[in-house]
C-alpha cells in the first residue's frame, strides 16, 4: 500500500511545474579564486545549491519575497546575505574568507569536547548518519570499515548477534578485550555473557541501543585519548553521543524501511543418495563387504526413501521492516529531541528475529545564564525470537548430524527421534529472550564565574533480561505438557561524575585549561531462574504456572569503580598543544593490596601549518604532528575472581533433603590490574584547501600483568585459576585518506579510505606453556613469540597417492602417518595483518550512491567443523567439497580415502586439528551499496516537506575471497564455563574460527526518509 | 573564590567513602562467611554425596561399559574414542569426568582439614563419623579413578606401574602419579579407617557395612579372594535377597541395599545418565546409546529368564540395521543402587569357586540369583557342579545381572590379570588384550607438568 501511495505522490510532483525567479551568483575566496562545492542554502525553505567549478550557483523557482541566503564551505567562515527577490532574477557575489576555527569540528573526548585541531590523541569520529542507513544486526556493526585500526567482525547471521570489536589489536587474554562503551557519559552495561552461551549465541548488550538516536561515535584509540578513562581504556573507548534538539522551531522526521534477508552463502550438503554412496565407499575402503551399516536405526530401504533437505527446512527468506519518528526543537531556553522507533529484523533462519522498540527524549534547559540542565532518557525493548544455531542445532544440525537419510516423521506419523531432527526440535520448543533497558542521565552545568565550568552528571542504566524457554514433552521425554524455564537478570548500573574546568587565556597567547573530576560507578546484577514441569507453553503465557514455579538464585555480579582524574591542556598561540592526564582508579575486583592503580598520560601537538614559514604554502592547507604516551588498564574480569567462593542450598541443591554447601573456586587475593603502556606518533595533513586530508599513525602498546584464567591440574579439584601472567605487544600503522575528487555543480565524488596494519605478539607467558589457556576446540593456543589467537595444529602434508592415507609432518618437518599432539606447531593466526575500508560517494543532481568496500588481509580461518564434513564418515552430513577425495592408487586428491573409522587416519578421535582445515581468511567484500534519490527542494516545498529521500540499500552483495567455506567474515559465539574461559574464547576463539557458524546475511532494503 | 573552592571540595569529596569499594560478589558466598561452624562442614559433606550421586548416576558406569563389550559403538562424539580405546588428552568427556571426581575429593579433604584445624567446635563422635564418611567416599572415588585411568591391579607383578594422583589433603600443587600398589594401599587404608569410624546405622549415608562391602569389591578387583570370602561371609547373612528384578526401581528401599545414592523423583533423579543413554522413548526408534550384539544375544538366549524381557531389538533380521536396546531404564526417574547383596553373592560365589572352598555356598549364591531370574529353580546349578563351571556361571550371571552398571570390563581385566598374566591374548576385551594401553583412559591436558607422566595411547584393536 505504501508503494502505491508513494508512486501517486511522485507522479503528482513530477507533473507540477512552477514558474518563479532564481537567485544566481558566484562564490570566490579572498584571492578571487572560485570556491568549489560551497553550500548555498535559502534559510527556512529547504531550497539550496552547490557551487560548481567556476564557483557559480543558481537557485531556481523561488517566489518573490525576502530571503536569507547562507553560504558555507569547509574551511571558510560562513556568510549570510539578505536578498529581496522581485519579479526578476537576482545575482549576488559572495566572498568567503578562510576560517581555521570553523575548519575544526568538535570532537567528544570524554568529560568534555575539544576541537579536532587541539586533540593530542588518536580519535576516530563517525557521524550518526553513516550508522543508521545500514541494516545491521546491531549498531556497532556499522562502524566496520570506517575507522582505521578498528576491527569489526560482524556477528553471524543470527538476528541481534554481537559483533566483535578490537581496537589496535588484542591486548587481553582472559580479561574482556572489548572496548569500553560510554553513552552520553554513562559507561553502560556491556555483559556479553548474561546468558552464557546458549543456542550458539551470546547475549549482545548493545542490541537494544537505537542507532537512530546516535549523533556521533568517537573511538578513543591511544592512551592520550583514553587515559581519561584510564582504568578501563586499555582496549579503547567508544563514546556514543545521542542527538539533541537544535536549530529553531520544531523539525519532524520519519523513516520507514522494509527489506529481505538471505544468507551470504548456502551450504551445499549431500542428498541421501550421495551420502549413502559415500558411506558405502568408506565401508568398502575399510575392507568390508556387503551393505554399510547406517546410523539412526534405519534400514537401507528406508534411507533410500528418505531424502530430507534439512538446509531448506531451517532457512527462509527473512523479512525486515522498521519505522522511526523523531521530533526536535531548538530554542533559547529549551532544546528537545524525541524519537520513537520500531524495528523488526527477521533473519534468514526459520523462526529467528530481533524486534526492537525504542523511545528517547533528550532535553537541554538553559535555566539561567549560569545553569544548564540536561536530561537523557531512553527506554527500549529488544525481543529476540531465538532459535538454535551452530553446535546447538537448527541450521547447524542441517550442516552436521541431521542426515539426509533421516525423515522428519516416522511412518506412523510420530516425530523421528533416532537421529538429529532439527524440525522436531524447533517445533517442540519456544524460546524468547526479552530485554528491557532504560538509560537515564541528568546533567547539570554551572558557570558560577567567568572561565570556570562545573559539571555533574548522575545516571542509571537499568537492564532487565528475561530468557523464556519451553520444551514440549516430546523433547523432555516426561509425560506432561512440557517444561518451562525462565532465566532472569536484573542489572542496575549507577554512575556519577563531577568535574570542574577552569580556562584561562593570558596575553592572547597562552591558553590553559584544567579539569579535575571524580567518578564512581557501581553495578549489581541479580540473577534468578524459575522452572516448572507440566506447563503448556512459555511462562509469559502461563502466569499461573509461573507463580507456582521453583525459583532458584544464581550467582550475579556486584562491582564498583572509584576514580579521580585531572586533565590539563595548554596551547601557545594555537600552534603548540600539550595535554597531561592523570587518573587513579580503585576497583572492587582487586584486593586491598592491589586495588588502586594510576594511569598518567602526556601528549603534545604541533600545528605546523600555523607557523610563519608555512604561510602561503600551496601544497599544505593543514599540517599537524602529534605524539603521546600513557598508561591504561583493564579490570574486566569476574567480580569474584580473587575469592574462594561457595554456593549453598539457596540454589535448591539439596541431597537427601538436607542442605548443601560447596566451594566453586580457588582464591587468589594477589591478582592485580592488567596495564598497557601506549605510545603514539602521528601526522595529519590537508592539501588543496583540505580537499585531500590524510592521517598517519604509528602506535605501540605494551601490555603486562596479563590477566589469565589458567589451566591447572584437574586433580587439584579445580581446572582453572586466575593470575597475572606474561606480556603482550601490539604495534602498528594506521593510514586514512579523505578526498573530494570531483566537485562540480551536478556531480560530486568523494573517497574515504583507511587501512591499518597490526603486529601482535605474546612476549612472555612466565612459567606457563602453550596449553595454559585454551581457545577454540583445542586448536588455538597461547604461544610466546606468536600473536594472541595462534592456530596451534599438527601440520598436514598431503594425501599419499598410493594408499590414500593422510601424511602429517612431525616437529622436524619429517613426513609421518602418525598423528601426535606433540607435533603441534604455531601455524596460523586468527587476527589479520591488515584491515580497512573504502567508501566512495557519488552525487549526481538529486541522486547519490555510496559504495563501502571492506577488506581484511592476512588472517587464517580455522574451519573447525570441516573435520567432520569431509572424508571421515560419521553420523555427520558432508558438503560437496568431499568429492575431491582419493579413490584409487595414483589419485592426487585434496581429501584422503573415505573411511568410517578415524583410526584409519591415525587419529585418536573424530576431532583432528590439522592444517587441512586452516584456510586463508583474506577477503574483500562489498559491504554496502546505497542508491538514493533526494527530492528537489521545490518538490518538497510543494508537499510541505523539508526534505525527502528514498534509498535502496544492499549489504554484503558480493565477496572476493579464497576461502572455500561459507563466509570468510566469522564472529562466532564464545564458549566455555566461567567468564575467564568465555573471554578467552572471545579473544582468541570466536573470530575466524567457524564451527557450523551461520553465515552472515545479505540484505536488500528500501528506505524512505522524510523531514518536515 | 572561597565559595568556589568550597563547592569544588564538596563535589570532589563525594567519592571519598572507602566503603564504596567494599563490594562483594552477588549470589555467592565467600569462604569466610560460608564455613563457620560444624553445620557448614556437614553441609559440605552432604554436597559431596550430592555431587557423587550425580557422577555415579550412570556416568562413571557408562565410561566403564564403553571400554568393554556390552555396548555398540556410539554414534559420534567424545565417547567414541572411549569405545575405540583411543582417548587422548583433549578428550573433554573423559577430562570432564576426571575433574568432576577430583573436585569431590577436594571437598572431602577440605572438610577433613577443617575438622582437625581446631577452628571449628566439633564433638568427638561427630568427628569420628564424619571422618569415616569422608574416607569411605574418598576411597570410592580413588578406586573408580584408578580402575579407569590406570592398568589394573596385578598388571605388573609388584604393581609398580603407574596409578593415579593420590589427593589426601588440600593441596594446590601439581603432583606426580603414585604407583598402583600405593594407590590401592591408600584406598584400603581409607576403607579400613572408615570401617573403624563408621556407625552401623547412618540413615542414607555411609555405614560400616557400606565400607566393608566396598572393601570386598576392592579385594575382588585385586584378585584377593580370601579377603572377599572373609568380608562377604560376615555381610551377606545380615541382608535378604530382594525379589524385584529391576533394582533401579527400588534401590533405596530394597532389602538388599547396603549403600545407595538417594534418588527420589524427577527433580531429584540420580539415575539420569542411565536414562539419557538407554531410555527408549518411542518404540519406533532406538535409544541414543545401544547394546552390543553379544550382550543382547546372551541375555535373550533363554526366554525363560525373565531378565530377557528387558531387551529390545530394532530392524530385526536386517544384517546392517539390526540394533539393540534395554528397557529397564524406560522411566522418568529411577533409583540408583551402588552396593547391594546380589553383588556380594556373585563375588563370594566366584571367590569360593576360585579358592575351591565351600563350593555349596558358592552354588547356593549363584542359584539365588538364577532362581530369582527364572522365578523357579528350573535353571539352577546342580549341587555337584564342578568349581570351574561355578566360576563360569558366576561370571555369566554378573554380565546378565549388572548390564550397564560398569561391571563387565573390570571383570574382564581382573580375569585377565589372573588367567592371562602375560597378556598373551587368551583373555580379550572386545578383541583387545586386557592390558592394551588404550584400555586405560588418557588424563586431561591440564595435568601436563614436569612431574606428570601420561598414559601411552592407543595400542588396542
Amino acid at each position: 500500500m505504501n508503494t502505491r501511495l508513494l508512486t501517486f505522490y511522485l507522479l503528482l510532483l513530477f507533473a507540477s511545474v512552477a514558474s518563479a525567479q532564481s537567485i544566481k551568483g558566484t562564490v570566490k575566496d579572498a584571492g578571487n579564486e572560485p570556491v568549489i562545492g560551497a553550500t548555498i542554502q535559502v534559510e527556512g525553505s529547504g531550497y539550496g545549491a552547490v557551487s560548481d567549478a567556476l564557483g557559480s550557483f543558481e537557485i531556481k523557482k523561488l517566489r518573490p519575497g525576502n530571503y536569507k541566503i547562507k553560504i558555507s564551505s569547509i574551511g571558510m567562515a560562513s556568510v549570510t546575505k539578505e536578498v529581496t527577490l522581485g519579479t526578476t532574477d537576482v545575482v549576488i557575489a559572495v566572498v568567503l574568507k578562510e576560517d581555521r576555527k570553523q575548519m575544526d569540528e568538535m570532537v567528544v573526548v570524554g568529560y568534555g569536547v575539544q576541537r579536532k585541531r587541539e586533540i593530542t590523541g588518536a580519535i576516530s569520529k563517525i557521524g550518526g548518519k553513516e550508522l543508521n542507513d545500514l541494516p545491521v544486526p546491531s549498531f556497532e556493526a556499522a562502524i566496520q570499515g570506517k575507522a582505521p585500526g578498528v576491527q569489526v567482525t560482524v556477528g553471524s547471521g543470527l538476528a541481534g548477534s554481537a559483533s566483535i570489536i578490537r581496537i589496535r589489536g588484542i591486548s587481553s587474554i582472559s580479561a574482556g578485550g572489548d572496548p569500553l562503551y560510554v553513552v552520553d557519559g554513562i559507561p553502560i552495561t556491556q555483559d556479553y555473557f548474561i546468558t552464557g552461551n546458549s543456542g550458539g549465541m551470546n547475549n549482545n548488550p548493545l542490541a537494544t541501543i537505537n542507532p537512530d538516536d546516535i549523533e556521533s561515535i568517537e573511538i578513543l584509540k591511544d592512551a592520550a585519548a583514553n587515559a581519561i578513562y584510564g582504568s578501563r581504556g586499555a582496549n579503547g573507548v567508544i563514546l556514543i553521543t545521542t542527538k539533541r534538539g537544535k536549530g529553531k522551531g520544531w523539525k519532524l522526521g520519519a523513516q520507514v524501511k522494509a527489506g529481505v534477508s538471505v544468507p551470504t552463502a548456502r551450504p551445499k550438503m549431500l542428498n541421501n543418495q550421495q551420502w549413502l554412496q559415500l558411506n558405502q565407499e568408506a565401508w568398502e575402503n575399510d575392507g568390508h563387504a556387503g551393505r554399510a551399516p547406517l546410523p539412526g536405526g534405519l534400514t537401507y530401504e528406508q534411507a533410500m526413501a528418505n531424502n530430507t533437505n534439512w538446509v531448506d527446512q531451517t532457512i527462509q527468506t527473512g523479512s525486515k521492516y522498521g519505522m522511526n519518528f523523531s521530533a526536535t526543537k531548538g530554542g533559547e531556553k529549551l532544546n528537545t529531541y524525541i524519537n520513537l522507533s520500531h524495528d523488526y529484523n527477521g533473519s534468514y533462519l526459520v523462526g529467528n528475529s530481533f524486534v526492537r522498540t525504542a523511545g528517547r527524549i533528550n532535553l537541554d534547559y538553559n535555566a539561567t545564564q549560569w545553569l544548564k540542565i540536561g536530561i537523557n532518557s531512553s527506554f527500549s525493548r529488544g525481543l529476540n525470537n531465538r532459535v538454535n544455531a551452530a553446535w546447538s542445532g537448527g541450521l547447524g544440525a542441517a550442516m552436521s548430524t541431521a542426515l539426509p537419510i533421516y525423515p522428519i516423521y516416522n511412518a506412523d506419523g510420530t516425530w523421528y527421534r533416532a537421529g538429529n531432527n532439527p524440525v522436531r526440535n524447533m517445533e517442540n520448543m519456544l524460546w524468547k529472550t526479552e530485554e528491557l533497558r532504560a538509560l537515564n542521565g541528568l546533567n547539570l552545568t554551572l558557570t558560577p564565574v567567568k572561565n570556570l565550568v562545573l559539571q555533574g552528571q548522575t545516571s542509571y542504566d537499568y537492564m532487565n533480561q528475561t530468557d523464556d524457554q519451553w520444551r514440549s514433552s516430546e523433547i523432555t521425554g516426561n509425560k506432561n505438557s512440557g517444561d518451562a524455564y525462565r532465566g532472569m537478570s536484573f542489572i542496575k548500573n549507577f554512575n556519577y561524575y563531577v568535574t570542574a574546568t577552569y580556562m584561562r587565556t593570558l596575553k592572547e597567547k597562552h591558553n590553559l585549561q584544567v579539569m579535575v573530576g571524580n567518578e564512581y560507578q557501581r553495578a549489581n546484577t541479580i540473577r534468578r531462574s524459575a522452572d516448572s514441569t507440566n506447563v503448556g507453553g512459555l511462562f509469559s503465557n502461563n502466569q499461573d504456572k509461573y507463580l507456582t514455579a521453583r525459583y532458584l538464585s544464581q550467582a550475579g555480579t556486584n562491582w564498583s569503580f572509584l576514580s579521580y582524574f585531572a586533565r590539563a591542556t595548554y596551547n601557545y598561540k594555537q600552534k603548540y598543544y600539550v595535554q597531561a592526564v592523570f587518573r587513579t582508579d580503585a576497583s572492587s575486583r582487586f584486593g586491598n593490596n592491589y586495588r588502586w592503580a594510576s594511569f598518567p598520560s602526556l601528549s603534545g601537538t604541533w600545528v605546523v601549518s600555523e607557523e610563519d614559514f608555512m604561510k602561503g604554502n600551496k601544497a599544505f592547507s593543514f599540517l599537524k604532528l602529534r605524539a603521546g604516551w600513557g598508561k591504561s588498564g583493564n579490570a574486566n574480569i569476574q567480580d569474584d575472581a580473587r575469592f574462594a567462593t561457595y554456593s549453598n542450598t539457596s540454589n535448591n541443591i539439596t541431597y537427601n533433603g538436607q542442605p548443601t554447601l560447596f566451594p566453586n573456586k580457588l582464591e587468589n587475593q594477589n591478582i592485580r590490574w592488567e596495564t598497557t603502556q601506549n605510545y603514539d606518533v602521528a601526522v595529519e595533513a590537508g592539501f588543496l584547501k583540505d580537499r585531500i586530508t590524510v592521517e598517519l599513525d604509528y602506535y605501540r602498546k605494551e601490555t603486562k600483568d596479563v590477566l589469565m584464567y589458567l589451566s591447572i591440574p584437574a586433580s587439584i579439584g579445580f581446572g582453572n585459576y586466575w593470575d597475572n601472567v606474561g606480556s603482550i605487544l601490539n604495534q602498528g600503522l594506521e593510514f586514512s585518506f579523505k578526498s573530494r575528487n570531483i566537485i562540480s555543480k551536478n556531480f560530486q565524488w568523494s573517497t574515504n579510505f583507511n587501512v591499518a596494519r597490526n603486529f601482535n605478539e605474546i612476549t612472555s607467558l612466565g612459567v606457563y606453556t602453550e596449553d595454559a589457556v585454551s581457545g577454540g576446540t583445542n586448536d588455538t593456543r597461547v604461544v610466546v613469540g606468536k600473536p594472541v589467537g595462534t592456530n596451534y595444529l599438527i601440520r598436514w602434508s598431503h594425501v599419499d597417492a598410493n594408499n590414500g592415507l593422510p601424511v602429517y609432518l612431525d616437529k622436524n618437518g619429517k613426513e609421518t602417518y602418525v598423528y601426535d599432539n606433540q607435533n603441534r606447531m604455531a601455524v596460523g593466526k586468527i587476527i589479520p595483518d591488515a584491515i580497512g575500508g573504502m567508501t566512495n560517494t557519488f552525487r549526481y543532481k538529486q541522486w547519490d550512491m555510496s559504495v563501502l568496500i571492506i577488506f581484511s588481509y592476512g588472517s587464517n580461518i580455522y574451519e573447525s567443523s570441516q573435520k567432520r564434513q569431509a572424508s571421515l564418515i560419521t553420523d555427520w552430513n558432508m558438503d560437496e567439497r568431499v568429492y575431491d577425495r582419493w579413490r584409487k592408487p595414483g589419485d592426487i586428491s585434496h581429501f584422503p580415502r573415505l573411511t568410517r573409522d578415524y583410526r584409519t587416519y591415525g587419529l585418536p578421535d573424530e576431532w583432528s586439528n590439522t592444517t587441512l582445515w586452516l584456510k586463508d581468511g583474506s577477503y574483500a567484500r562489498l559491504r554496502n551499496l546505497t542508491i538514493g534519490y533526494n527530492m528537489t527542494p521545490a518538490r518538497c516545498r510543494k508537499m510541505h516537506l523539508t526534505s525527502m529521500r528514498i534509498s535502496a540499500i544492499a549489504t554484503n552483495l558480493f565477496t572476493i575471497t579464497n576461502y572455500d567455506g561459507l563466509d570468510p567474515e566469522i564472529g562466532r559465539d564464545s564458549e566455555g564455563s566461567g567468564q575467564g574461559n568465555l573471554n578467552n574464547s572471545r579473544n582468541m576463539g570466536s573470530q575466524n574460527i567457524t564451527y557450523l557458524t551461520p553465515p552472515q546475511e545479505k540484505t536488500f532494503s528500501l528506505q524512505m526518509n522524510i523531514e518536515f | 573564590m572561597k565559595k568556589l573552592l568550597l563547592i569544588s571540595v564538596l563535589l570532589l569529596s563525594l567519592g571519598s567513602c572507602r566503603k564504596w569499594l567494599e563490594v562483594y560478589p552477588e549470589g555467592v558466598q565467600l569462604e569466610s562467611d560460608a564455613v563457620k561452624d560444624l553445620t557448614d562442614l556437614k553441609n559440605i559433606l552432604n554436597a559431596s554425596y550430592d555431587a557423587m550421586a550425580n557422577h555415579y548416576n550412570g556416568r562413571i558406569q557408562f565410561f566403564n561399559e564403553l571400554l568393554g563389550d556390552n555396548l555398540e559403538k556410539p554414534q559420534s562424539g567424545f565417547t567414541v574414542p572411549v569405545y575405540q580405546r583411543t582417548t587422548n588428552f583433549f578428550n573433554s568427556d573423559v577430562g570432564g569426568l576426571y575433574g568432576d571426581m577430583y573436585a569431590v575429593v577436594f571437598r572431602l579433604n577440605y572438610i577433613l582439614a577443617r575438622l582437625n584445624d581446631n577452628t571449628i567446635a566439633v564433638d568427638d563422635a561427630t568427628k569420628t563419623r564424619m571422618t569415616g564418611e569422608i574416607k569411605f567416599l574418598r576411597a570410592m572415588l580413588h578406586f573408580d579413578i584408578v580402575k579407569l585411568w590406570a592398568q589394573p591391579y596385578g598388571a605388573t607383578a609388584d604393581n609398580s606401574h603407574l596409578g593415579i594422583v593420590i589427593r589426601n589433603e588440600v593441596d594446590t600443587k601439581p603432583k606426580a602419579r603414585a604407583t598402583v600398589a600405593a594407590t590401592y594401599d591408600f584406598i584400603i587404608g581409607d576403607l579400613t579407617d572408615a570401617i573403624a569410624s563408621l556407625p552401623d546405622v547412618n540413615g542414607n549415608y555411609a555405614t560400616k557395612d557400606a565400607a566393608n562391602a566396598l572393601l570386598a569389591k576392592v579385594y575382588f578387583q585385586m584378585n584377593n579372594y580370601e579377603k572377599v570370602k572373609e568380608i562377604c561371609n560376615v555381610l551377606i547373612p545380615k541382608y535378604t535377597m530382594d525379589t524385584t528384578l529391576n533394582r533401579f526401581e527400588n534401590a533405596l528401599t530394597s532389602s538388599e541395599k547396603i549403600f545407595s545414592f538417594v534418588s527420589t523423583g524427577v527433580a531429584d533423579n540420580r539415575a539420569a545418565t542411565y536414562i539419557n543413554n538407554f531410555r527408549i522413548v518411542n518404540p519406533s526408534n532406538p535409544s541414543p546409546n545401544r547394546l552390543s550384539k553379544s550382550l543382547y544375544y546372551e541375555a535373550t538366549a533363554d526366554t525363560a529368564d525373565k531378565r530377557s524381557k528387558y531387551y529390545a531389538i530394532f530392524n530385526a533380521g536386517d544384517a546392517t540395521a539390526e540394533t539393540y536396546g534395554i528397557t529397564k531404564f524406560n522411566a522418568d526417574f529411577l533409583s540408583n543402587p551402588i552396593l547391594y547383596v546380589s553383588q556380594l553373592k556373585l563375588m563370594r560365589a566366584e571367590a569360593l569357586a576360585i579358592l575351591n572352598a565351600d563350593l555349596q555356598t558358592a552354588i547356593g549364591d549363584v542359584n539365588d540369583i538364577i532362581q530369582r531370574a527364572y522365578g523357579s529353580a528350573i535353571a539352577n546349578l546342580p549341587t555337584n557342579t564342578p568349581a570351574a563351571d561355578v566360576i563360569l556361571m558366576a561370571r555369566k550371571q554378573r554380565r546378565l545381572e549388572f548390564p550397564c552398571e560398569g561391571v563387565r570390563v573390570q571383570d574382564l581385566k581382573r580375569i585377565g590379570v589372573k588367567e592371562d598374566p602375560t597378556g598373551s591374548g587368551t583373555v580379550l576385551i572386545r578383541n583387545s588384550k586386557w592390558n592394551c594401553p588404550g584400555l586405560a583412559l588418557q588424563f586431561p591436558v591440564n595435568e601436563k607438568t614436569s612431574l606428570f607422566q601420561f598414559n601411552p595411547e592407543g595400542g588396542c584393536e
